[in-house]
């Protein structure tokens, strides 16, 4: 049996202004939690009453509505090279973002989603996002972990999925975020900004590779490349570029290639402990 | 061979607009996922909701990395279809007035007026009088002293509104029904020289006998003016790659250079619209080159050989400075082409080239403007005379909505003084309005 997707994932913080306070937003194994508001369900249905709803709420509602939305992987860093700096109050684009406008509508979608538990009808495809990417560098890698965790299960599922036509339709999105994140770190790797670099998106049980081609490079990798190495930290790894993670006790067995493109090897790293 | 995926190669241009460390050099400014996208839907590798969309996403991850996000409000939308249930331009009355009218601010010239059911517009060049303090910069070269009338006023005329500016902002116009309306100003210049509009919105009655402006009784002509012919020619005949690329040029080349244009070419082949190879790919090059270079000439380095027309006779007479110099009146309205509908209201030739007041619906943007809609079509401005010669033209002070735009559209080199007829022709990669537009000039400058 795999690892939790989170497994090897440090947990995370995040500080924003909320009733007047500064209050936490925690992430660990794969869940985003406000510790201020113990008492979740019931501030959700008075803050949907009065049309109002807490910064920490809101953010939660946020993360859980772009879970798996593969617009996360098109605006978040694609790593350090690629700094993604929102401010939390400049909201989503294409978005005004007066005070106290639209109470009314976030009342009426609040309280149908919480009667109906249906999705508030109208929302803005990207309302919410520029909040969670405010939330800074450490929690827009762990909710593109989310979000690519999610279409890794559904890419491994296959025909098996709950909805095999929206896994085919999201290839496109799913290979171009390996590949951003594929490239990043490759030319960071070689310190190459201008590596040249063809990338084969390659099913999910199939060997990855790394080969030289020509002045650049041609990697094979499956889109859980993403969730499994990358969004663990794990691209690079004693400078050598890691293809492949899989848990070997409290600690991972790599398959790594050395800078001279040669065949993978396999390196032993202990810890961070599971969970 | 694997098929080509459209969706694909649009995403990973965006990619490559992330991590290319060049930032904001992108050749001619335009974003390389922009291009990508443009060239798709112009094939139909893609329809335009898709790559808009994906336009979109990456315009705004962009946006994110350079802090531009909180300016970023606007979302392109795709264009509707062709032939949607947008206001048309209407029938419209185009006359001439030739009319200098001397007032203690200085001169207005009315050059000619325009009807419409819903609105008139009264189109002015206006001179601030030298007494008054501060000197005009950039100013224009309008001999209005040969003017056909002229008559001094001790104080402003009624109707004449002139606020803090040295020059009106409103005028009062009035019909031979008595109608009298107020006028506001739009078009360019400075606090001394101004070519513009009085628009009024309702307007005067359409088929007015005269009209009263100034103090001063202007009367249109009686009968109808001579139309000038307009018909639509279809241009489906041509390889859309290649079409889209000629097309490109005639809208930008001079401007963006030829790299963007390699971008395209790349994407082109990319999709399998074109060959790597194709013949008309030398060609295409050639008269870029040549463009980007600003120069003359009618032959190109890398290619053997005369420039295919209508580049070889336009580019053969660049630098001309020898047009003539006078007004046209035109007021045609071409049937809809490709979605667009037309009206060119006047023609007017200086020394080094000639200028088409125009109005389009829907609404066109200015072709430097690069947040157009990934389906926005391709519209060139070519014109010929009828000695064999050939224009290019691109718009110049513009205004543009959604569903409405106008303005001048400035055509090189200068007209053929001998030249009696010129056809102005907007073109799209599938069709050009054609409107034949004798040049009896209404008015010497």
């Amino acid at each position: 049996m795999s690892a939790p997707w989170w497994r090897g994932v440090a947990p995370a913080v995040a500080r924003l202004p909320c009733d007047g306070r500064e209050h936490q937003l925690r992430w660990a194994q794969g869940e985003l939690r406000a510790p201020d508001h113990p008492d979740l369900e019931g501030e959700q249905i008075l803050g949907a009453l009065a049309g109002q709803r807490a910064a920490c709420l809101g953010a939660l509602d946020a993360w859980a509505r772009h879970a798996d939305d593969l617009r996360v992987l098109v605006m978040a860093s694609r790593g350090p090279a690629d700094p993604v700096v929102v401010r939390p109050e400049d909201g989503p684009p294409g978005q005004a973002m007066r005070p106290g406008a639209g109470r009314m509508a976030r009342r009426r979608a609040a309280v149908t989603a919480i009667m109906g538990g249906q999705a508030s009808p109208g929302r803005e495809p990207g309302e919410g996002l520029g909040l969670l990417l405010g939330l800074g560098g450490p929690m827009q890698a762990r909710l593109t972990a989310t979000v690519a965790a999610a279409w890794r299960e559904r890419l491994r599922d296959g025909t098996a999925s709950a909805d095999p036509a929206a896994v085919q339709a999201a290839r496109p999105a799913l290979h171009a975020a390996l590949y951003g994140r594929a490239v990043a770190t490759l030319r960071a790797w070689t310190g190459r900004p201008d590596l040249p670099v063809t990338l084969t998106m390659v099913p999910e049980a199939a060997p990855p590779a790394l080969a030289r081609d020509g002045d650049g490079a041609a990697a094979e990798l499956p889109f859980g490349w993403v969730s499994d190495v990358w969004a663990r930290g794990l691209g690079t790894c004693w400078d050598q570029f890691c293809l492949a993670a899989e848990p070997a006790g409290d600690g991972w067995t790599l398959s790594a290639v050395a800078p001279d493109l040669g065949p993978p090897s396999h390196v032993t790293i202990s810890g961070p402990p599971p969970g | 061979m694997a098929e080509f995926d459209a969706e694909l190669y649009l995403r990973l241009a965006g990619e490559r607009t992330l991590l290319d460390a060049a930032g904001d050099d992108w050749p001619g400014g335009v974003s390389p996922v922009d291009v990508a996208g443009h060239v798709l839907v112009a094939v139909g590798a893609i329809t335009a909701g898709e790559a808009q969309a994906i336009v979109d996403d990456y315009d705004r991850a962009q946006a994110y990395r350079r802090g531009e996000h909180r300016h970023r409000r606007r979302v392109r939308a795709p264009r509707s279809a062709p032939g949607g249930s947008g206001p048309g331009l209407g029938t419209l009355r185009a006359v001439a007035c030739g009319r200098l009218i001397e007032q203690p601010w200085g001169q207005l010239f009315l050059r000619y007026l325009v009807l419409r059911s819903d609105s008139t517009s009264l189109h002015v060049s206006m001179r601030a009088s030298p007494a008054t303090p501060g000197p005009a910069a950039g100013s224009v070269s309008l001999g209005f002293a040969s003017a056909t009338s002229s008559i001094r006023r001790a104080r402003p005329a009624p109707g004449v509104l002139v606020r803090g500016s040295r020059l009106p902002q409103q005028l009062s116009l009035t019909d031979d029904r008595g109608t009298t309306v107020s006028a506001g100003l739009s078009g360019s210049g400075n606090d001394s020289t101004w070519d513009g509009e009085f628009e009024t919105r309702p307007g005067l009655a359409q088929d007015t006998g005269w009209i009263e402006v100034a103090g001063e009784r202007v009367e249109l002509p009686a009968g109808p003016a001579p139309s000038p012919g307009v018909r639509v020619e279809s241009l489906t005949a041509q390889d859309p790659a290649v079409a889209y690329l000629w097309a490109k040029v005639a809208t930008g080349a001079e401007f963006h250079g030829p790299d963007t244009l390699e971008s395209s070419i790349e994407t082109l082949v990319a999709a399998g619209a074109l060959a790597s190879d194709d013949p008309g790919l030398a060609e295409v090059r050639a008269v870029a080159a040549q463009l980007s270079r600003g120069t003359g000439g009618t032959r190109a380095a890398g290619r053997h050989g005369p420039l295919p027309e209508p580049w070889r006779s336009l580019l053969a007479r660049r630098g001309r400075g020898d047009g003539p110099r006078g007004l046209a009146v035109a007021g045609v309205t071409t049937p809809e082409f490709d979605g667009i509908t037309v009206a060119v209201l006047a023609v007017q030739s200086e020394d080094e080239g000639f200028s088409a007041d125009v109005e389009l619906v829907p609404g066109v943007p200015h072709w430097r403007w690069d947040l157009a809609p990934v389906d926005q079509p391709l519209l060139a401005w070519w014109a010929a005379d009828d000695r064999g010669h050939h224009y290019l033209g691109q718009s110049g002070s513009w205004h543009s909505s959604e569903e409405h735009s106008g303005g001048q559209v400035h055509f090189w080199p200068a007209l053929d003084p001998a030249a009696r007829v010129v056809d102005i022709m907007p073109t799209t990669m599938a069709a050009r309005a054609v409107i034949r537009l004798p040049l009896n000039w209404d008015e010497q400058l």
